[in-house]
This record gives structure tokens, C-alpha cells and sequence, in this order.
């Protein structure tokens, strides 16, 4: 194939994932709404499988193209975080048979698609050969980490979000799955009030237990505790993605210019996500802090992790604009 | 032992135990630093970091339009906020992160891990009809749900009908290591910090540069080497398109009697690595170039960096006077060390350049400007070393690895299982620490399994 080719492949699997992702997020929204309507959900997680799929695609024709792993610029970056949502988001839903998850998650990966293929000058979208300063392996695998972290912190919060929204003006109730195991015990209110009424739907965890009677006598988490335990489990993933990224990114400096950290902006602010999320695992181990106020640091870790990834390029200069050391 | 305990100096040192278990070791504290620090990070890439005094006293001004009605130069300058990653109460800030830290792992942690290895049976139904995840089966054996966990990986452990089955506990140890890895993390930053130098070195080719005056901090215990660097040649490959490949220097170390210790071609991500001492290839320039006007001696004239190029690009520069009088100069231009320059005479009052005089120039071929010719035979580079010793660095590097793997066994998940058969009846809980769905799942397809072999 040759590059023209392989240009016109990628404008249309944009084009594609963009309309695709838009089908996805109606889609997952009429679930919600409907619930009673069989086979939205399905087809909405069909849809966002398809997604993943174009943007798959999308982004392996780039790489035949350039030649390179595609983060080297804003449009193939923000394409491959979508891909991370994407997965992360399948993956989630997999887990936690929610089908409320989609719908926080699909409009966000909506929304990079349609920046990416909408916003974005023409020139800050095609594919080039790579600044001296990105040909590192180090640096290559350092990007496509915190790229892939960001994608599971972004999922994690969303759900945060999630949970946030239909525990709205509840008590809070005492949450399992903190990593000391300190909610492992029953607790009068968590059985006695389970969720939100719109929460027990066909999708939810709940229902396999009427399905089966035999293991009836034990309780299964309720939408609130599933969300709640999603979000956990994908920010236990992503906060290691995080640091594995760091540490990359730091054993290259090193390597490179001889100091592993220099504070600057874009650095800077990986560690204050970083500690942000480090605040939200903890959080869920201290007594009195779970339930929502871990939710709501996973929320601010999400506009954080916004912040790291683009914010910096726009705001500040510094060693990530590839000052002092190889611009010239 | 209650009795010592009156004794007030045994108590105070009970009071300060508590003190460190329930105030430095706490977890609330931990958040709270995490986030006063995050809070802190943050104003440090909100204001401009380590820019002059008179940059501060620029843009945030005492009188006219204060920034946000208070942060002036001054307030500022007091709260170290212009150097916040340095300033005295962030370091404080972190310090106290560690001993957080310390005191959490060492004095809580560990115990809690001694705790969580220790298995135990519990022998009355009621016991396991407090967990949230437990169940009751007509079954008078626990051998069909022993062969269950054991397939699934648990470690069991029975008596009497009373069974005890765990798997993960990897998952409680990941936390520690993570905990010690970051100890040893900050450990070496300090180290770093008090025993090693970092500096730069600008030099041109042919010349040397040494290590003796390099600003240190207060209590450095860092010694420099009395040995030093000899350029003895710096050069740029280029691609057939105009840009840069890679730069290289030429290095030799030569110690205080003039002996050559190492010799080594450096480029960038190929420092040189001397007695701790690593020196990488980081900036360059174009230091000066030998010409003659006329059939004058070779003078070698020194060349500034130019700001802004023609299209933002890097220059350098140097204004030669170019007549009798001082009317004309002659601004002489490059981009680079590839040989090609402008002559660019201008009028030296007004600053009018003479356009129809502009010449380009090649290295080693004589030009005419203005009547006179000029050869320019030699352009010198200079390189940017970047000089670091940093004995902390296998500290970090070490802690680095440690806190991967850390990470990695902090995700298992410690599942705990009880059981009691008692009276025809088989009593069933089960807990774990972070996959409660996926062990909910499986717990209840155990119960499903040895329901349905019944
Ligand atoms: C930069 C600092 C820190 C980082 C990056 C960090 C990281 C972590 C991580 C990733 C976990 C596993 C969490 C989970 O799986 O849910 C964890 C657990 C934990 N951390 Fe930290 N931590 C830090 C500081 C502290 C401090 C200062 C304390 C003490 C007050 C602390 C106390 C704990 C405890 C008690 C656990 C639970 C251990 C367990 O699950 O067995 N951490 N930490």
C-alpha cells in the first residue's frame, strides 16, 4: 500500500469511529432511559467494540505510514487515549456488568474523537517523522504508558463519576473492597438499603442472584458497591501504569541529560495527579472516608489527568517542549 | 507492666508511641499531605519558577493592578513561592511525607501483615454470620468445598471440621514494597541532594574546562575531581535535508599532572562516565571564526547567539566595523556549523542595513563586500556539557525496580475463606481486599458447584 493509501484509510476510519462512537453513546444513554427495551445495551457495547476496533485500525495505518509507534503528535496521542478508553471501558463493563458505565464513559471518548478529527488544524494532524528528541525507545515506551494510564484513570473517575450521580443525596454506605478489607462486615444499613431503585436493573450483579438460587444466601454488591469497586479496580491498575510512566520517563532523563527530575510543568503535574490518586487509595483504606470522598477526589484526579495530558502544552514551556537540550 | 507504667518518663515515652501510631502514622495525615502538596506543586506551575527579581517585580506589581488583589512580588518572594520546589516549607512538607511514611510502614504495616499471615479458625457459626459474603449448606462434609478452593488456588488448611482457606497474601506484601521502594526512592534523592554536583560547561574546541568552581549547596559533602575535560574536537552530522543528526565531542579527561585518563567520543544518550562523574552531550554553539579582510593576519572573532533568526530559528552573530571612518559594519551571521554564512553590512548610526551589499559566504571561499574581500577560513563550535555526580542514583534506580514489582504483587487481591461444619450444617464466609465482584462471583459458584454435587 502506498501512503495515499493509506491516508485515505485513516480519514475514513476517522470519520468512522466518530460517527460510530456517536451511535454508541445514544445508544448507551436510551438504555439507561429505557431500561425495559431489550438489546440497547447490547448493541451499545456492540458499537463501542466497533470503535475499537476503527480506531485499531486507524491508528495501525499511521504507524504502517510513519513508520513509528502514533503518539508523536496531539491527533495521534488523542486517538490512541481514545483506543485506551475504549479498552478500558470494554474491559470495565465486562467486569462489572454495568451498562450505566457506558454512559459516562462513550461521550468522553466521543468528544476526543470529534477534537481530533474536528478541531485540530490540518497540519497538527498529519504524520511526520519523529524530533530527535522522541527517538528513544525509553521515551517511546515512557509516552505510550502514561497515555495508557491516563485511559485507565479517566475510565476509573468516570465510574467514580458514576457512582457519585446514583448515590446522589444518599447517605453514605460502608464500601467492601478497600485493600485492608476494613467493610468486609455486614453492616445493617448497606443490606437494608440497596441502591437506587433505577440501579436494579436487569444489568446489575443483583440479578444473577435471583437467577440462582442455590447461592442465595450471599449477598452480591449492589450498583452503588459495584461502580464503587469498578473504579477501584481500574485505578489500582491505572496508578501503576502512572508510575511505571514515570519511572521511564525519569530513567530517560537520566540517561539522557543526567537528572531524573526537574520539575517541570508537564512533570509536575504528573505527580500531582499522581498524588491526587495516591490520596483517593488511601482514602478508600481510612475509616470514615469511603464512599464519596474518595469519589470525589477520583473526580478532581480526572480533571488532573486532563490537565497533565493537554493543559501543559498550552499553558508553559519546559524540557517537554523540547527546550534547552534538542530544539535547535 | 501497668505499674511502670506511672512512671512518668515510661509514660511520656507510651504517649509519644501513641502519638506516632495515631498522628505521624496515620493515614489521615497522609492524605492531607499528598494533597497540601499537590496544592503546592501546583502553584509552582501556575508562577513562573526562579525568574529574576525584577521579572517578579514586573508582572506582579505593589500598587496599580495586583494580581488576584494580594500576590504582589513581595508576598511572593517571602512564601519562597518563586522557587517553590526548593523554598524550605516544601521540602519540610516532604520530610514529613517520609517520616509519615517510616512510621506507617514499620510501625503499622509490618505488624498488620504479621496479623494477616497468621490464619485462624473460627469455630461458632455466628462468627461467620457477621460477614457481609457468608452462606449455610445442608452438607456434613467440607471435603467437596475443600476440593473446590484447592482448585482454585487457595492454600487450605483444616481441623475438625473447620476449615481455613486463603490465596493472594502476596497482595498485603505489594503495599510494603511499595512503601520501602519510595523510602529508598527519597533516600537517594537525598544523597543525591548532599553528595553530588551538577553543572554545565560551555567550551569551545581546543579548549578545557575544569570542575573547580561549581556551585554547591549549603552542607554539600560532595568533593569535585581535581582532573580536567579537554574538547579536542566538537562536531555536528547533518542530514542530506539541512537538519541535525547528532551531535558529537571529543573528549579527554587529564588529571592535575597533565596525563590523559580516558579518551571518548560522546554524543547525546552516549555520555562519558568518569570516577562517578558523567558528562552528556547537551547544548552546542558556534564560538567564534577565523577570517582575514584583505591579506590581513587571521583573527579569530567570537560570535554571540542571536535571539529570534530569520523564522525563529537558533543564529550567532558578531558586527565587524568594516570602514575607516565607523559609518559601515559588517554583521556576520551563521545558523550553524555547516559553512555557510551571511555578510550583512549595515549603516552604523541609523542601523539601515545596505541591501544590495548582503552576501552569502562559504567557509574557505573568499567573498567581495563593499570592494574588499573577505575569507572566512574556519567556523569553531562550542559544546554544552552537562557535568553530574550523582552517588544517589543505585539508590533510586534500586528503589525504581523495587516499587515496579511492589506495584505488580499490590494488585492480587488477598481473598480469606472460613468454614464450619457443624451438625449436618455447612457454615460459609468469605472476604476479600480489592476484587470484591470477581470474588463474589467465584464464591458463588463454588457454593453452586458443591450445591450441585449433592
Ligand atoms: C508517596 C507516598 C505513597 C504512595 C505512592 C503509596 C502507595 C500505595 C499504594 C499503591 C497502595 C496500595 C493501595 C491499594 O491497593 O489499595 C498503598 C497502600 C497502603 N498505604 Fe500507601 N503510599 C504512600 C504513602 C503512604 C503513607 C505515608 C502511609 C501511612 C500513613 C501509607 C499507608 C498505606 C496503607 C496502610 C496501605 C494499605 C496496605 C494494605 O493494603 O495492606 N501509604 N500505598
Amino acid at each position: 500500500m502506498n501512503t495515499n493509501q493509506l491516508v485515505n484509510i485513516q480519514v475514513l476510519l476517522d470519520n468512522v469511529t466518530f460517527a460510530v462512537l456517536m451511535l454508541a453513546t445514544a445508544l448507551y444513554w436510551l438504555s439507561v432511559a429505557f431500561r425495559r427495551i431489550p438489546l440497547i445495551h447490547e448493541l451499545g457495547t456492540g458499537a463501542s467494540a466497533v470503535a475499537a476496533l476503527t480506531t485499531s485500525g486507524l491508528l495501525l495505518a499511521r504507524w504502517i505510514e510513519t513508520g513509528h509507534f502514533p503518539v508523536s503528535n496531539l491527533y495521534e496521542s488523542m486517538f490512541f487515549l481514545c483506543w485506551c478508553v475504549l479498552v478500558m471501558h470494554l474491559a470495565a463493563e465486562r467486569f462489572a456488568h454495568q451498562r450505566l458505565v457506558g454512559a459516562f464513559t462513550m461521550p468522553v471518548a466521543l468528544g476526543m474523537a470529534a477534537f481530533s478529527s474536528f478541531a485540530l488544524p490540518a497540519a497538527m494532524k498529519a504524520g511526520g517523522p519523529l524530533v530527535p528528541a522522541l527517538k528513544s525507545n525509553w521515551l517511546m515506551m515512557h509516552v505510550s504508558v502514561m497515555i495508557f494510564s491516563y485511559g485507565g484513570l479517566m475510565v476509573g473517575s468516570l465510574v467514580s463519576i458514576a457512582y457519585l450521580v446514583v448515590t446522589w443525596g444518599k447517605k453514605d454506605l460502608e464500601l467492601r473492597g478497600s485493600s485492608i478489607g476494613a467493610g468486609a462486615f455486614q453492616r445493617s444499613e448497606a443490606i437494608d438499603s440497596p441502591a437506587l431503585s433505577f440501579a436494579l436493573s436487569d444489568g446489575g450483579t443483583t440479578a444473577t442472584l435471583a437467577a440462582n438460587p442455590v447461592a442465595q444466601g450471599l449477598r452480591r454488591s449492589d450498583l452503588a458497591e459495584t461502580l464503587d469497586n469498578v473504579s477501584y479496580r481500574l485505578i489500582g491498575l491505572g496508578f501503576p501504569l502512572l508510575t511505571v510512566g514515570l519511572i521511564a520517563g525519569a530513567v530517560w532523563a537520566n540517561e539522557a541529560w543526567g537528572s531524573y527530575w526537574s520539575w517541570d510543568p508537564k512533570e509536575t503535574w504528573s505527580l500531582i495527579t499522581w498524588f491526587i490518586f495516591a490520596a483517593y487509595l488511601h482514602a478508600r483504606l481510612t475509616r470514615g472516608w469511603q464512599g464519596k470522598r474518595p469519589a470525589i477526589l477520583a473526580t478532581v484526579g480526572f480533571f488532573s489527568v486532563w490537565v497533565t495530558y493537554l493543559g501543559v502544552n498550552f499553558l508553559a514551556t519546559g524540557l517537554h517542549s523540547y527546550g534547552w537540550l534538542f530544539g535547535k | 507492666m501497668a505499674k511502670q507504667a506511672a512512671k512518668p518518663g515510661h509514660f511520656l515515652w507510651e504517649e509519644l508511641k501513641r502519638e506516632l501510631n495515631t498522628g505521624l502514622g496515620s493515614l489521615s495525615l497522609a492524605i492531607g499531605l499528598f494533597l497540601v502538596i499537590a496544592v503546592a506543586s501546583i502553584l509552582g506551575t501556575v508562577i513562573p519558577q526562579e525568574e529574576s527579581l525584577e521579572y517578579y517585580q514586573q508582572n506582579y506589581p505593589e500598587s496599580g493592578k495586583v494580581v488576584w488583589g494580594f500576590v504582589t512580588w513581595r508576598f511572593l518572594a517571602n512564601l519562597g513561592i518563586d522557587n517553590v520546589y526548593r523554598t524550605w516549607w516544601f521540602l519540610a512538607l516532604l520530610m514529613l511525607l517520609a517520616a509519615n511514611l517510616m512510621v506507617c510502614t514499620f510501625r503499622r504495616q509490618i505488624p498488620m501483615l504479621k496479623a494477616a499471615k497468621t490464619w485462624k479458625f473460627y469455630a461458632e457459626p455466628r462468627k461467620l454470620s457477621k460477614f457481609a459474603l457468608n452462606t449455610t449448606l445442608a452438607l456434613d462434609t467440607p471435603d467437596a468445598l475443600i476440593a473446590q478452593l484447592r482448585s482454585r488456588r487457595f492454600e487450605v488448611h483444616q481441623k475438625e471440621g473447620l476449615v481455613y482457606a486463603s490465596r493472594g497474601l502476596l497482595g498485603r506484601v505489594g503495599p510494603i514494597i511499595i512503601h520501602i521502594s519510595l523510602l529508598l526512592i527519597l533516600g537517594g534523592a537525598v544523597i543525591g541532594a548532599f553528595g553530588g554536583f551538577k553543572t554545565q560547561r560551555m567550551t569551545a574546541q581546543g579548549q578545557n574546562f575544569d570542575l573547580q568552581k561549581v556551585e554547591l549547596p549549603r552542607l554539600s559533602l560532595a568533593h569535585l575531581p581535581t582532573w580536567h575535560v579537554h574538547v579536542n574536537k566538537f562536531w555536528i552530522d547533518y542530514r542530506p535535508d539541512g537538519s541535525i543528526d547528532q551531535f558529537h565531542s571529543d573528549l579527554s579527561v587529564i588529571s592535575s599532572e597533565g596525563k590523559e585518563l580516558k579518551r571518548q567520543v560522546i554524543a547525546v544518550n552516549e555520555p562519558l562516565v568518569f570516577e562517578g562523574v558523567t558528562m552528556y552531550q547537551a547544548s552546542w554553539g558556534v564560538n567564534s571564526f577565523v577570517m582575514r579582510i584583505n591579506q590581513s593576519p587571521w583573527l579569530t572573532i567570537p560570535m554571540q547567539a542571536m535571539k529570534g533568526g530569520p523564522g525563529g530559528q537558533e543564529a550567532w552573530g558578531q558586527a565587524l566595523p568594516f570602514d575607516k571612518r565607523g559609518e559601515i559594519a559588517v554583521q556576520v551571521v551563521t545558523r550553524g556549523l555547516q559553512g555557510s554564512l551571511m555578510l550583512l553590512p549595515f549603516n552604523t548610526r541609523t542601523g539601515e542595513p545596505l541591501r544590495n551589499a548582503i552576501t552569502p559566504a562559504r567557509v574557505g571561499h573568499p567573498v567581495k563586500v563593499l570592494g574588499q574581500e573577505i575569507l572566512i577560513r574556519e567556523l569553531v563550535g562550542e559544546t554544552g556539557i552537562q557535568v553530574k555526580a550523582d552517588p544517589g542514583i543505585p539508590f533510586v534506580y534500586a528503589g525504581f525496580a523495587l516499587l515496579m514489582i511492589g506495584l505488580a504483587m499490590g494488585y492480587l487481591s488477598h481473598a480469606q475463606v472460613w468454614a464450619i461444619c457443624l451438625d449436618g450444617q455447612l457454615h460459609l464466609a468469605g472476604r476479600t481486599n480489592r476484587a470484591q465482584l470477581s470474588f463474589e462471583r467465584e464464591l458463588s459458584s463454588i457454593v453452586e458447584n458443591i450445591a450441585g454435587q449433592k
